[in-house]
């Protein structure tokens, strides 16, 4: 079998010539003029800039890139490389966990003539692939070749909360080049999406296994993003351990820490259970499960099930081994441990005291107590927190605006714990507790030691609040996702 | 101890009917009074604790306040494994013993064992109290023991729990520590720190040199009292209204009190201290001394009297002005839940099939990664002076493990805090020792906070493995626990 895989890699590289012609007629350069929010002052967004990218035609009407190039954007231009007209485009679907997305034209002329590009097979590994784009933001198309080096799990840096099967190629993926098809003869076998700066020609490409998830995703109108099995093990590398859980010497697997709240194997999976197989195929002792004689992560299984399909796990319970049907979701916390995109942020700016929602957006816009608010999004996402399941997100008072009335506070990056001796379920329950509070003073207390409770007087606020708004130039002083129950 | 405490007592009162000296004979006196000691210094190496660090050799300060006893910063003897001193005008080194030393005072006296020498070391009195402006001499020992002399001035003085300090301007400072300031023939005053580039000083206070100087008086040193206190300022509006003060009441609110320590159960959390016997305390948690000006409220509850004594306090309960009295209390380092970096012993550790041991200190948690488990365990330092849990007195966790082949698949288990061992709760390092006594079956089972992943050990197994490991990482003893030779 890997004799016969290899022939055909051969054969592939031998014919892997791509048609400039035809590309020109295939790949797009995008233009994305792009605005981030600032998480820190949520009212506000950043200064909006221009940043290029590639993509390609993948038919019906529908060009493919990463969902890095086109995150945030305000305004989408297309230009093929055969014309000289930039065409205006929009965004049909985003799936930022596997840094995908498909934008579109409307003007008709656009479509004519273009080539379409069909999506290929896994490459295998020393094939040679080529890495067509435009690199550098170059006007004519620029292709680089490459050889498949390594094929794992790796984290997609455009969110840091997501890993999926990666390709590594050793060559150069630049600014630019991002979007643009990895075809190896004809076939488009890999989306360019990130390179390493440590290291010189080494780039990464989104394999098709991912570009199919996402293609069959979006197939109902909406993209619903990957599932995830949510639990945390521990290996069954050492033998003595295997020993002691009363495993035979012979089976392997790995055993199980924790199932993730809100998570698709709540209510299936406990701790202390070994998952030997993962649809009927072996679960190593590493973690690890061998397709096609590669070693790769257990998860690779769920990676590639839709939301609302189901998995299949060999367990052992109590001794005994069974198989359970495990229903995929995607994991339903709502503390974002993910960097989001495309999202206007949540605040409520009461009395000059800016309070957020915590996330990994608002997290890396900190200078200061940034390991400690991570060490709250960890505690978080494996629900050691306090209150566990019952605190859905921690609300964070982030910044105090300068006003006579807010004199003397030192808050910075506060967890609030309670609001008149509530702890808020989210951030939607925190305003609505703020809001609905029937005394005088609200007393909004925060968690570690010696950090005084804020002690909010209504009849101040309403004396003050509209004031400091128009100072800080604020128009709503709201911006909530959800209503509280 | 009581012989100590007498000489220095006698002393003490000799110096006072003696009078002002007059400056001709200064001199000769600096010259019989001042030392230089020379201290070499071993601590033991913070990751691996079995072995002593390397020895350093330091050169300071001090002055003879008793027949053959010098007093010198406390910071001047930590760690020390030997100590000489020598005298002016002779680079000759005598021998000397630790005689008491209090990190919390800033303090050691150090005892002259050569006879000699003894007698001709004479004890320089100890002078009054110095203020913002006052000029005098700092005389010490320079390089070759020859007497120098520098002029200060004192431009702030800055009081911390425990200690009055000086800061001081001064030129000609050589740098260094133990140099004695004089006015008038007596010392005013002992340096423990300088900063020669900026020209600048700090001294502790004759204050608080005399106040441990007396308490060796009755042969039983008590100490400075200590304890947890945590107050608010109230300066903000918002908390002044929570507290029901009005605009002419000035005091800071109890946050927390420590359990069995100073004030509790006397004092309330919620209470509003206004003053500390008799000085009135501000909306900072500052009073106004008679020499120095404002300085913080803490020094009158911990740096002015002594452990055992009593403090009367006046606070607002519910609004109400209450009179309270209360007993000043001895520190007890060791109930802290992150209590100091061990000084002059060796740390308490474990080696346990690979699992390097320790308990948490205030260093260790310094210098934690920014690892999540390196991060969980920093955070502990919030709680370094507050109440252990209940349920913990100390974090005992596993540090690292030192690869053998009985510990394969546990090799990234770093920063774990212990949470059982055997099924017995982990509070003290000790109770690891105790826990090992009684396998679970046949093995030997840690399991962890944050779901990190179990470890499991053949119990018979255990004393081959250490063996093994000692032999291998070249580690001279694999446990240290308090009562171990």
């Amino acid at each position: 079998m890997r004799t016969l895989a290899f022939l055909l890699c051969l054969a592939a590289a031998a014919s892997a010539g791509p048609d400039l012609q035809k590309l020109n007629a295939s790949i797009v350069k995008i233009f994305c003029y792009s605005q981030p929010e600032d998480y820190s002052r949520p009212w506000r967004s950043d200064q909006a800039f221009p940043s290029t990218g590639s993509g390609f035609f993948i038919g019906n009407r529908m060009i493919m890139t990463n969902g890095h190039v086109v995150g945030n954007e305000r305004q989408l231009m297309v230009k093929r490389a055969d014309r000289s007209k930039r065409y205006e485009a929009r965004m049909l679907f985003a799936g930022h966990d596997c840094d995908l997305a498909v934008i579109t034209v409307d003007d008709d002329s656009f479509w004519e003539g273009m080539e379409k590009m069909e999506i290929g097979a896994r490459p295998g590994l020393q094939s040679t692939v080529a890495c067509i784009g435009y690199p550098q933001g170059g006007e004519k198309l620029a292709i680089t070749e490459g050889v498949v080096s390594r094929i794992d799990m790796r984290n997609y840096v455009h969110t840091y909360g997501d890993s999926h099967l990666t390709i590594q190629i050793d060559a150069a993926i630049n600014p630019g080049n991002s979007g643009g098809p990895v075809v190896q003869g004809k076939k488009v076998v890999g989306v360019a999406f990130q390179g390493q700066r440590s290291s010189q020609a080494i780039g990464y490409m989104i394999p098709p296994s991912v570009i199919r998830h996402f293609l069959t995703d979006i197939k109902d109108g909406k993209y619903h993003g990957y599932p995830d099995l949510g639990i945390v093990f521990q290996p069954l590398e050492n033998p003595t351990l295997k020993e002691y859980l009363g495993l035979p010497k012979e089976a392997t697997g790995v055993v199980v820490l924790k199932p993730l709240p809100f998570s698709s194997v709540v209510g299936h999976v406990r701790r202390d259970d070994v998952i030997h197989a993962i649809d009927g195929i072996p679960v190593e002792d590493n973690g690890k499960i061998k397709i096609d004689g590669e070693e790769l992560d257990m998860a690779i299984v769920v990676e590639g099930k839709q939301v609302g399909e189901a998995v299949t796990l060999t367990i052992r319970r109590d001794g005994k081994v069974s198989e359970i049907e495990v229903p995929l979701k995607k994991w339903a916390a709502r503390m974002k441990v993910s960097l989001a995109y495309d999202e206007k942020p949540e605040y409520l700016v009461k009395g000059g005291y800016v309070f957020v929602p915590l996330s990994l957006n608002y997290v890396i816009r900190q200078r200061r107590g940034r390991e400690d608010l991570l060490y709250f999004l960890r505690q978080y996402y494996l629900s050691i927190y306090k209150d566990d399941e019952k605190r859905e997100q921690l609300v964070i008072l982030s910044r105090v605006l300068p006003h006579p009335t807010t004199r003397y506070r030192t808050y910075a990056n506060s967890i609030v714990s309670a609001v008149d001796g509530k702890p808020p379920r989210d951030f939607a329950e925190f305003v609505k507790l703020v809001e609905s509070a029937t005394g005088e003073l609200i007393k909004i207390d925060f968690e570690g030691v010696n950090v005084a409770p804020l002690i909010l007087d209504k009849k101040k606020l309403a004396a003050v609040n509209q004031k400091i708004l128009q100072r800080n130039g604020i128009v709503q002083d709201r911006h909530v996702e959800k209503e509280a129950g | 101890m009581r012989a100590l405490g007498l000489v220095i007592c006698s002393v003490c009162c000799l110096c006072f009917l003696s009078g002002v000296s007059s400056a001709d004979d200064l001199m000769p006196r600096l010259r019989a009074g001042l030392v230089k000691l020379r201290v070499n210094s071993q601590g033991y190496e913070q990751g691996q604790p079995w072995n002593r660090a390397a020895p350093t050799t330091s050169t300071s300060r001090g002055f003879v306040v008793g027949p053959g006893l010098i007093l010198t910063s406390a910071n001047n003897v930590r760690n020390h494994i030997l100590i000489e001193v020598s005298e002016a005008n002779s680079v000759r080194r005598y021998p000397a013993e630790l005689k008491h030393v209090d990190y919390r005072a800033g303090l050691a006296l150090v005892e002259i064992t050569d006879p000699e020498l003894r007698a001709r070391m004479k004890p320089l009195e100890l002078g009054d109290p110095v203020k913002l402006d006052d000029e005098f001499d700092i005389y010490q020992l320079g390089s070759d023991n020859m007497v120098e002399r520098a002029n200060a001035r004192v431009v702030r003085a800055n009081a911390s729990s425990t200690r009055l300090t000086l800061r001081l301007q001064a030129s000609g400072l050589a740098g260094g520590t133990g140099e004695i300031a004089v006015r008038d023939g007596k010392v005013v005053g002992l340096v423990t720190g300088t900063q020669a580039s900026k020209q600048q000083a700090t001294l502790l206070s004759i204050e608080s040199i005399r106040h441990y100087v007396k308490d060796h008086d009755d042969g039983k040193y008590a100490g400075l009292p200590g304890g947890t206190i945590w107050w608010q300022p109230l300066l903000r509006d918002d908390l002044r209204t929570y507290y029901g003060l009005n605009k002419d009441q000035h005091g800071v609110a109890i946050t927390r009190l420590g359990k069995d320590q100073t004030g509790h159960g006397v004092l309330m959390e919620g209470d509003v201290l206004t003053k500390i016997d008799g000085y009135d305390i501000d909306d900072e948690g500052r009073f106004t001394h008679e020499v120095h000006g404002r300085l913080s409220a803490r020094y009158l509850l911990f740096g002015v009297k002594y452990a055992g004594e009593t403090a009367k306090a006046t606070v607002l309960r519910k609004g109400n002005p209450v009179e309270v009295e209360f007993k000043l209390k001895a520190i007890v380092p060791e109930k802290r839940l992150v209590p100091p970096t061990p000084v002059d012993t060796r740390p308490e550790f474990m080696i346990v099939g690979g699992l390097v041991i320790f308990e948490l200190n205030i260093s260790l948690a310094k210098s934690m990664p920014r690892s999540p488990g390196g991060v969980v365990i920093r955070r502990y330092r919030e709680h370094a002076t507050w109440d252990p849990p209940v349920d913990r007195e100390r974090v005992v966790y596993v540090d690292r493990v030192e690869r053998h082949p009985s510990n394969k698949g546990y090799e990234t288990l770093t920063h774990a805090i212990i949470r059982t061992v055997n099924g017995k709760p982990i509070s003290r390092i000790a109770d690891v020792a105790e826990a090992l006594k009684t396998p679970q079956d046949k093995y030997h089972v840690f399991t962890f906070e944050l779901d990190e992943v179990d470890f499991v050990m053949h119990a018979a197994e255990t004393e081959k493995i250490n063996k093994a490991l000692a032999e291998r990482y070249n580690i001279p003893r694999l446990r240290y626990l308090k009562g171990d030779e």
